[in-house]
């Protein structure tokens, strides 16, 4: 394809645009809500799957020893456990620093000796989702008096977080075919429109190829249009809702994935959607092959 | 078969499931369609033209849409728009004219790619007589200055031989008579013997 093809064929495309304007400008905002859910999903989806790699690195199981054995005892059994990736000593002093500046490290001596916290041990699970039977193992052994861990917080937090990905995929995949049979359904007007227009381009001796140019054109330019129209509004709203998620969990400031990231995926995906059904449209009507 | 199939053979609208269609020596099934209508213009009884689109752009978009720059488009289009008689209404729509000058764009539309053979189905079978002879006046000339071949399928005998060429007749799908000179000439020369 020469350029000229390519400057007749983007020129067709503006004019078919503008002869079918309200089928045009109906294409557009249809496919530019279903890349704004589609991105808006795609985001969430993104985000959820941060968050359980989050709460990966949060379960955490802390160990209390029997009065009278040292954490330093159970350091190496909880070390050598199935299912755990480390084990560390956590000082009872160290905890009461903590909360010295939380308190008031004046409110704090009063109510509490300077030795009120026994040392503990924090253990990190290799699989957070198999924390009951490596918790239950820490409980058998001797020497351990208590075993704390956020049982019930974790596994709502992984099966809520999991349900949302797996749901977020299957809408990702729905709002994708929803944009495809929108796309293919516009073009698949746009080629009723130019039925005498492919007739003379077979006429003339354009090749199938040549004739399908227009139409793929054409869904090219209202897939990106789409496209652009979108990743504005990602744009401009992106960072506002990134700033009301960590104004209302400031735990997620440095974990949320940007919505640049979602609007590249958008300004691909708009024009590659028009394109395919602008592809199938064509095919259906002009054929492969130059017989 | 009849003519308007006959025609379609030619320019690979139907592919002929028997025998060959061999044009200027080569066998039209071993050529692509596209290619081989790329050396051929095709005129039909209705004009098939573009309502939104003006003459000059009627004629100029057989050239564009096969990619040739603009300036050439535009020179061949004035000249072709000089030949057919319409040069004075070149920015006019389709529904601005009239049924003869329409069928006229219609042919310069045929005529931009220079083809080596224009295929004609009942070109004039909807113009009164005025117009049938402009049309046919074109024909000539483009036989006359470029050596076209124009293949020219009618049932009207008048402009059979008003052309006054080779005539073949088709009867039932078959030819019926090949010879020179018009519609009667087999039975004149049948007479003669």
């Amino acid at each position: 394809m020469n350029l000229w093809a390519i400057f007749y064929r983007l020129r067709e495309a503006r004019e078919g645009i503008a002869r079918n304007t309200w089928a045009s400008v109906a294409t557009v905002v249809l496919l530019t809500l279903t890349l704004l859910m589609f991105g808006g999903f795609l985001w969430l989806n993104a985000n959820v799957a941060q968050v359980a790699t989050l709460l990966e690195r949060q379960v955490q199981v802390r160990v209390f020893p029997l009065e009278g054995t040292a954490a330093e005892v159970l350091l190496p059994q909880l070390q050598a456990l199935p299912g755990v990736k480390g084990a560390k000593i956590l000082e009872g002093k160290l905890v009461y620093e903590q909360l010295a500046p939380v308190f008031g490290r004046e409110t704090l001596m009063n109510a509490l000796p300077a030795d009120a916290f026994a040392d503990s041990l924090s253990v990190e699970l290799a699989d957070p989702t198999q924390a009951t039977p490596v918790v239950e193992a820490i409980r058998g052994m001797t020497g351990v008096s208590d075993v704390i861990w956020g049982q019930g917080f974790a596994e709502v937090l992984y099966r809520i977080s999991n349900g949302i990905q797996k749901g977020g995929i299957i809408l990702i995949i729905g709002f994708f075919i929803a944009a495809l049979l929108m796309s293919l359904t516009a073009m698949q007007l746009a080629v009723l429109n130019r039925e005498v227009e492919i007739q003379i381009q077979r006429w003339v001796g354009v090749g199938p190829w040549g004739i399908r140019g227009q139409f793929l054109v054409e869904a090219f330019l209202l897939g990106l249009f789409s496209s652009i129209l979108a990743g504005a509004v990602f744009l401009y709203t992106g960072e506002m809702i990134q700033k009301i998620i960590i104004s209302l969990v400031p735990f997620m400031s440095n974990q949320l994935t940007s919505p640049m990231l979602v609007i590249g995926v958008v300004l691909v995906t708009g024009p590659v959607l028009a394109l395919l059904g602008g592809g199938l449209a064509s095919q259906r009507a002009i054929g492969m092959g130059d017989k | 078969m009849g003519k308007s199939t006959l025609l379609k053979l030619l320019y690979k609208e139907v592919v002929a499931d028997q025998g060959k269609v061999i044009i200027g020596g080569d066998d039209v099934a071993k050529i692509p369609g596209s290619k081989l209508r790329r050396s051929m213009g095709i005129i039909f009884q209705n004009f098939r033209l573009l309502e939104k689109k003006t003459a000059f752009e009627n004629i100029a978009y057989g050239a564009e849409v096969l990619a040739m720059p603009p300036v050439e488009v535009r020179r061949r289009t004035m000249e072709i728009l000089e030949l057919v008689g319409l040069h004075e209404k070149a920015h006019r729509l389709p529904s601005e004219l009239s049924g003869g000058e329409q069928q006229r764009v219609a042919v310069g539309r045929s005529l931009i790619n220079r083809p080596k053979l224009l295929v004609a189905d009942e070109p004039t079978g909807d113009l009164d007589p005025e117009n049938t002879d402009r049309v046919l006046d074109i024909f000539d000339r483009v036989y006359r200055d470029h050596k076209t071949t124009i293949v020219f399928a009618t049932h009207a005998v008048d402009v059979v031989n008003r052309l006054s060429r080779r005539v073949i007749r088709l009867k039932d799908g078959r030819v019926e008579s090949d010879t020179m000179g018009g519609y009667w000439a087999d039975d004149k020369q049948a007479g003669a013997k």
